[in-house]
């Protein structure tokens, strides 16, 4: 026996299971993926007033391109009905994570306008910064694997715990550490997320981010994300893969929840277009729209889909922030062209939206 | 390649199955081990490898020329024992300052070319000869200060007869480029790891465990300790940071002697760790620095195998204590401006060596005065002063880190002025700022590293973790393990020692 001791990583099997204690207990008291704190700030934010009934989620363009206040205005219900918890490349599964963890503070069965990029369903598209921890908490090992670097599918196994840290950590230290480095340090308990919230930006506007500056005033860095946005997001796309089939799985939970769920593809700038032209990244950019519309069909949501004819006969460089984003003006007509749409679909009977 | 990425994880894994399946055949052992180990060096810039493979070469004939008898036979090299060398002395020195010569012509030229040329030309417009020297930029190849000193000691112990010169290039070339110390030490004595290399190596369960110990903190104290006050300290010590009050940069020059510590003792216990898993014993390279009172007790404890090194083969050559106080200084001083200079060719470490050089004189000067001082003072005052001593020892290492860290003599100016102006201290001054500093940051952080060196020193053992009950074990291995995952950082940070 004491040969046995002495041959067994005894030290190591004891960490073993005091491991696999620890990641079943906190998987326990965690068994949902928690948004990143931003948007958990966000929502807690803006629900604070009301039970909103119609809310916009999804990624950036969501946050910088419907303006609630409009959209209430159109649809004839009071501003704090209408929210946006759009955030910076924010998935469908953040969306998710954070509809499902505050449902109490929505009205029963509310209308979700959620925004979708091609990003958000590529497999090919490995960047850190468009991989949330949401996402990621739904994959298997393997597809984890197959989507980001080996080190970090190692760290996500370790999700819920790093869930829970951040929980306790927030619990023994409500106020921000005042020093950056302390900040920074803890911040990375939740990568993806800050463990530390934000103060939510522009919540009184209803959660509506945007910009005023158009295109014109920084012409190379318009370039730059023109390109960046074509290639990193259109050309070699792969959209059949693991993300799709995660979009739809987080597609069902939200029906599964009541939630009336009207998928929302906004226009690119022209440019990007023009920039796909006779590559992989056209079709990519069609197949996508294609893929929408079907899923749309077979899981009875609806889609709400904008290409550059929503702002026919004005000029899109002074609409357009950037490559995919638009500014106010832009925000102002695309929220009233979608506030109108909506209300087309209430009329008729597609959509209920409580009072 | 570093320790902390996942690449060396993967290697590891594979080098040390295809170790356990080869056990009991040495030669393929060895040849897997030398494969790995020029495999892992060239993965980082496989163009230096025909650098370490002509250093070896190199020693590794001088040595064999060395040790050269009479008597030898030409096909099996077997030799009597004690029969005098086939060579004269004077051939025999010269075979020796052959290899010293290459060998330091080697590390100078890419280490050093730069600097000195540049403090030449310095020194000519300085005396009204305007001279552009022609600077080469070359890359330091990595580890080459190690691996140089090294290879180095080997000849210089085969010319003293303090060791017979290995037979087999293979086993030469393990002993050179042996994958877990080739980039950053410890320096191994050839008397000590070559018969380890000669003979079969038993893979024990006991001391498997314990190198996956070694393995395992040294890890924390890289990623989650070192790595992260290097957040803390590289804020203060940027080159082009705004300034800094003086609260900021007495609490990074306190981050920063852990961070050095945690991250050269990290690597060194990854290192020790991989090779006991191999059945390998390397001597300690770190042993409690931070608890010395004194500078002679701080270079016993601090980067043993380089300022061992120094001593066998610098300081004890140039005459050691044995000339006379003034020649005894002066050779102190000497053997550490010459170990600050092997840090780095700049004139911080210069200044840095200078500095620990006049704290060995000053202490070896005052050492009278203090024992009889100590002596006067009953044993219960003892301990209180020898813990004042290790508190007031520290701040002057710390001041010598500060040397060390800082990016030129000019921010080291700065900052000297910075902390001691105006005076009363830097509290008064920084009061507002302490919270700024990441002062919780340094106290959370290395809180772990004081629990763990409080137990070592109050057990007198080093590797006290390993024996305890399965449960403690478990549970420290536990938490290493979650500080890893939650707070290590992950983007495979070079060790500092890499750059020397």
């Amino acid at each position: 026996m004491a040969r046995l001791a002495d041959r067994l990583p005894l030290g190591a099997l004891a960490a073993g299971l005091v491991v696999g204690l620890i990641h079943v207990l906190a998987g326990l008291a965690y068994p949902e993926p928690i948004a990143r704190d931003s948007l958990r700030d966000k929502v807690r934010v803006l629900t604070a007033g009301g039970r909103p009934s119609l809310l916009v989620a999804g990624d950036s363009r969501a946050a910088s391109q419907v303006i609630p206040e409009v959209l209430a205005g159109v649809l004839g219900v009071a501003g704090s009905q209408v929210v946006n918890i759009g955030t910076p490349a924010g998935e469908p599964a953040a969306a998710v994570a954070a509809y499902r963890e505050f449902a109490p503070r929505f009205s029963d069965r509310p209308i979700m306008l959620l925004s979708v990029g091609i990003w958000s369903v590529n497999d090919c598209l490995h960047e850190g910064v468009f991989l949330g921890n949401e996402t990621l908490w739904y994959l298997g090992f393997i597809d984890r694997w197959r989507l980001t670097s080996g080190a970090h599918a190692i760290r996500a196994i370790f999700l819920p715990e790093r869930a829970w840290a951040a929980g306790l950590i927030r619990r023994c230290w409500p106020d921000e550490p005042p020093d950056p480095v302390t900040r920074q340090i803890v911040s990375g308990v939740m990568p993806g997320g800050m463990v530390f919230g934000r103060a939510p930006a522009s919540v009184g506007d209803g959660g509506y981010v945007g910009v005023t500056e158009d295109v014109t005033a920084d012409p190379e860095g318009f370039a730059r994300t023109t390109r960046g946005v074509a290639n990193l997001w259109y050309i070699g796309a792969r959209l059949d893969g693991i993300r799709w089939r995660l979009f739809e799985a987080n597609l069902d939970r939200l029906l599964a929840d009541g939630v009336q769920v009207v998928l929302l593809d906004t226009p690119q700038h022209p440019a990007v277009l023009a920039a796909l032209e006779g590559t992989s990244g056209a079709e990519a950019a069609d197949r996508f729209h294609r893929q929408l519309v079907e899923v749309c069909e077979r899981k009875g949501a609806l889609l709400l889909s904008y290409d550059g004819r929503v702002f026919e006969g004005r000029c899109p460089d002074r609409l357009f922030s950037d490559a995919s984003h638009v500014n106010a003006a832009g925000a102002t007509l695309l929220s009233e062209r979608i506030g109108r749409d909506l209300r087309a679909l209430i009329d008729a009977g597609k959509l209920r939206l409580r009072p | 390649m570093v320790f902390n990425s996942l690449t060396f994880a993967a290697f590891f894994v594979v080098v040390y199955g295809l170790y356990v399946l080869s056990a009991r055949r040495l030669r393929l052992q060895n040849a897997l081990l030398l494969a790995a180990s020029c495999f892992f060096y060239g993965y980082w810039d496989w163009r230096f490898l025909g650098l370490i493979w002509l250093s070896t070469g190199i020693d590794y004939l001088c040595a064999r020329l060395l040790d050269r008898r009479i008597g030898e036979d030409p096909d099996t090299g077997l030799d009597p024992s004690n029969a005098p060398y086939l060579y004269s002395a004077k051939a025999r020195r010269a075979i020796l300052v052959a290899s010293i010569v290459s060998n330091l012509g080697i590390l100078g030229f890419f280490k050093y070319f730069d600097f000195f040329a540049d403090g030449c030309a310095n020194l000519l417009r300085m005396l009204g000869l305007p001279f552009e020297p022609r600077l080469l930029n070359l890359i330091l190849p990595v580890g080459i200060s190690f691996y140089t000193f090294q290879s180095l000691s080997y000849t210089i112990d085969v010319y003293r007869g303090d060791l017979r010169a290995v037979r087999s290039l293979m086993r030469f070339g393990v002993f050179v480029a042996f994958f877990p110390q080739l980039v950053a030490g410890p320096i191994l004595r050839a008397r000590e790891f070559l018969p380890q290399v000669c003979r079969p190596r038993r893979l024990h369960g006991g001391e498997i465990c314990t190198g996956g110990y070694l393995v395992l903190w040294g890890l924390f104290k890289k990623a989650v300790i070192a790595d992260n006050l290097a957040l803390l300290v590289d804020h203060v010590y940027r080159l082009d940071a705004p300034g800094a009050d003086g609260a900021a940069i007495v609490v990074a020059t306190y981050a920063f002697a852990v961070q050095i510590y945690c991250d050269f003792s990290g690597y060194t216990d990854i290192a020790r760790g991989c090779a006991r898993m191999m059945g390998f014993h390397f001597g300690l390279n770190f042993d409690l620095p931070y608890l010395s009172s004194n500078p002679v007790e701080f270079w016993r404890r601090w980067h043993i195998s380089l300022s061992s090194w120094l001593r066998d083969y610098l300081y004890i050559p140039l005459g050691g204590n044995r000339r006379g106080a003034r020649r005894t200084c002066i050779n102190l001083m000497l053997t550490m401006v010459l170990g600050g200079l092997w840090h780095g060719a700049a004139w911080t470490f210069v200044l840095w060596g200078a500095y620990q050089g006049c704290l060995l004189v000053g202490y070896r000067m005052l050492r009278p005065v203090i024992e009889d001082l100590f002596a006067r003072l009953g044993p219960p005052a003892h301990r209180v002063i020898s813990w004042l001593a290790v508190l007031g020892f520290f701040q002057l290492v710390c001041l010598g880190w500060m040397i060390f860290r800082c990016q030129s003599v000019g921010q080291l100016g700065r900052f000297l002025d910075t902390i001691w102006s105006p005076w009363p201290w830097w509290i008064l001054q920084g009061a507002n700022s302490i919270s700024q500093t990441g002062v919780v940051s340094l106290l959370v952080l290395t809180l772990p590293l004081l629990v763990m060196e409080a137990i070592q020193r109050f057990k007198g053992d080093l590797e006290f973790l390993p024996r305890c009950p399965v449960w403690v074990r478990g549970v420290a291995y536990a938490a290493m393990f979650y500080g890893l995952i939650l707070v290590g950082a992950t983007d495979g940070k070079p060790f500092i020692y890499f750059q020397f």
